[in-house]
């Protein structure tokens, strides 16, 4: 074992790959322990923020295990994400009890997974982006038809009431859904963290940088890309029913949307996507530009972060994490020449 | 006899539109391997720039070769500033440049347009109607399917039968051995972009004929256009026009008989399970995957 920890350092590249769990967690419960002390000073419009932010940095966590980690594209999370919400809040105003929603809720979206993973993730390149597209749009317009259980394209009561804590004040009331936020993106960087220290992650890299290799040289690729994204899809179901509860309005449209998810792919490849605080830096940096912009000129948000993500992907495509590894010496002028250059036709 | 009749006639609209949609970008996705979602733009600018020539007093169909002509030249420029420079890297790179490229045109669109709905006043000869078998066959619709007929016809002509289009066709299959014998590829890609963007130029020209042009109505067609390529097929001229007419009957056949709000999920559903028997597509050619 030690021997192969030394060949993997000496050459170069494995330095990192499956170095010790142990800073980065230590990091991690730090920045969390600190995260868990934010409602002492925010007020009720930070505190929505910093739930918002985390609810962001938990998508982008499990967006980035199949995006990121794997490489393959999947636009599939709305229908993750509006299922975990719609189930969740059908299960609830039906009067079934909390645990059994979010359960009910896990099970559908794990069983949509299962069912849309198996035969597409054996599907090469765009098809699989364009197939996983065509599941969330199939599955958003399937749900706005229904019409049982009392849902018709959306809730129409505000399941707030049944989520069993409106005895909460208000702020008890932000302050529960901030904490139960946090919990799910440190749950979601925690199981990042696992991946990219343990053999299972170094695996998916390879398959996602050569996947004939990697079948060469004994990687399992199809059993391993669909537990990943039967992962990440469990981990976007929770978040769904998380928000749901948060939320309380339950509209079709909103919970299957794709915004969100293209929000959240942004913020993955501007963080640097296949790298554990990538996503991190990324949610942080969007939000904090949402902020800045967002509040007076809503307007402009659109077109400066198509601007950005234009820019990110020309001349730092391996998004702002390279600043973070390498220092300021990844932002200078000749590096982002280089960058510009790498992947352009000759 | 006729209700299936007038199910077809009325579907010849949407077949036109998705073919020609869907020709464009299926070269586009077939010779660059680019899944571009900034084609959704180009066939927003298509419809602008139509609307502004029939404001200055041309024809609406009139208009549809300048327009064609106009986002020929902002292809090429979008290829060969932006898009030229992820060809080599990993498919998320382009995926991603386009989405923000989409944004980004989008967005200064609402500025400069506005999110009014804008629309062209349907000239006298698009009025009206002949009667075929009991059901109804209007101007309009026979002239958008006959547009996308030529223009099918027209493109695999350039693609099939002239120098150029074997060059492309070359390209598509191996770039480098392109390049040995001398074709210029980054010329070629350009071309490519150019000719898929004065397509996604001729459709939204048409659309904001028939309909009417807002900033976001590429988002809806791309969606379209997206089942449309997958069914027909890449590496084949009738590709888009076969995965149209199945799209566009299915769509018309399931909003005559349950309503419209099916049609979508519909057509998503004959896709995936297209996708699991033969993920070629109807038409496509399985060298042409990857």
């Amino acid at each position: 074992m030690k021997v192969d920890a030394l060949t993997l350092r000496q050459a170069g590249d494995g330095d990192k790959r499956l170095s010790s769990v142990a800073p980065p967690l230590l990091i991690l419960l730090g920045a969390a322990g600190a995260m868990a002390l934010l409602p002492l000073v925010l007020g009720p419009y930070g505190l929505r923020v910093a739930t918002t932010a985390c609810m962001y940095l938990a998508l982008a966590q499990s967006w980035n295990l199949i995006g990121g980690y794997a490489g393959l594209v999947s636009l599939a999370h709305p229908a993750f994400i509006g299922t975990g919400a719609v189930a969740a809040a059908i299960c609830l105003i039906n009067g079934l009890p909390i645990a059994v929603a979010v359960v009910v809720a896990l099970a559908l979206s794990l069983a949509i997974a299962l069912l849309v993973g198996t035969p597409t993730l054996r599907l090469q390149g765009h098809y699989f982006v364009v197939a996983t597209l065509l599941v969330s749009e199939a599955l958003r317009n399937f749900v706005l038809n229904v019409d049982a259980f009392g849902f018709q394209g959306g809730v129409s009561v505000n399941i707030v009431s049944h989520v069993g804590i409106s005895a909460l004040g208000s702020d008890a009331y932000n302050r529960f859904f901030y904490h139960l936020m946090l919990g799910l993106a440190v749950a979601a960087m925690a199981v990042v963290l696992a991946f990219d220290r343990s053999r299972w992650g170094l695996a998916l890299r390879t398959i996602r940088d050569n996947e004939a290799a990697a079948a060469a040289l004994g990687v399992a690729a199809a059993r391993l890309k669909l537990a990943v994204f039967l992962i990440s899809a469990g981990m976007a179901s929770l978040i769904g029913t998380a928000s749901a509860f948060w939320i309380g309005t339950i509209e079709t449209n909103d919970a299957y949307s794709l915004v969100i998810t293209f929000e959240v792919i942004v913020m993955v490849f501007l963080g640097g996507r296949g790298t554990l605080w990538g996503p991190a830096i990324g949610v942080g940096f969007v939000l904090l530009l949402n902020e800045m912009i967002g509040v007076e000129f809503a307007e402009v948000t659109q077109v400066v972060s198509g601007l950005i993500v234009v820019l990110i992907v020309l001349f730092l495509p391996d998004g702002l994490m390279a600043a973070l590894t390498e220092g300021p010496k990844a932002l200078s002028w000749q590096r982002l020449r280089e960058n510009v250059r790498r992947y352009r036709v000759s | 006899m006729s209700t299936a009749l007038q199910i077809i006639f009325d579907s010849l609209l949407l077949i036109g539109l998705y073919a020609i949609g869907a020709l464009g970008f299926a070269l586009i996705w077939g010779v660059l391997n680019v899944l571009n979602i900034a084609y959704a733009a180009f066939i927003m600018l298509g419809g602008y720039c139509s609307w502004m020539l029939w404001q200055l007093g041309f024809d609406p169909l009139l208009a549809l070769p300048f327009t064609m002509a106009l986002m020929f030249g902002v292809g090429w420029l979008v290829q060969r500033i932006l898009v030229d420079h992820v060809m080599r890297g990993p498919h998320a790179l382009g995926i991603a440049l386009t989405y923000g490229l989409n944004l980004l045109i989008v967005g200064l669109a609402l500025y400069v347009f506005t999110p009014e709905f804008r629309s062209i006043v349907l000239p006298d000869y698009l009025r009206g109607y002949t009667e075929i078998g009991g059901a109804r066959l209007t101007n309009a619709r026979a002239v958008v399917a006959a547009i996308a007929l030529a223009l099918t016809a027209g493109t695999w002509w350039f693609i099939d039968r002239t120098e150029i289009g074997s060059a492309i066709r070359a390209t598509r299959l191996d770039p480098e051995a392109a390049r040995l014998v001398g074709i210029r590829v980054r010329t070629i890609f350009n071309l490519t972009t150019a000719l898929s963007a004065a397509l996604a130029g001729a459709m939204g020209g048409l659309i904001v004929v028939l309909y009417s042009a807002t900033p976001a109505m590429g988002d809806h067609y791309l969606l379209q256009i997206l089942i449309v390529t997958v069914l027909g097929g890449l590496g084949s001229m009738l590709g888009p026009l076969a995965g149209a007419a199945v799209l566009g009957v299915c769509t018309s056949a399931v909003a005559t008989l349950w309503g419209a709000t099916y049609a979508t999920a519909v057509g998503a559903l004959l896709v995936l399970l297209l996708l699991m028997v033969r993920p070629a597509g109807l038409m496509g050619k399985r060298f042409y995957e990857g």
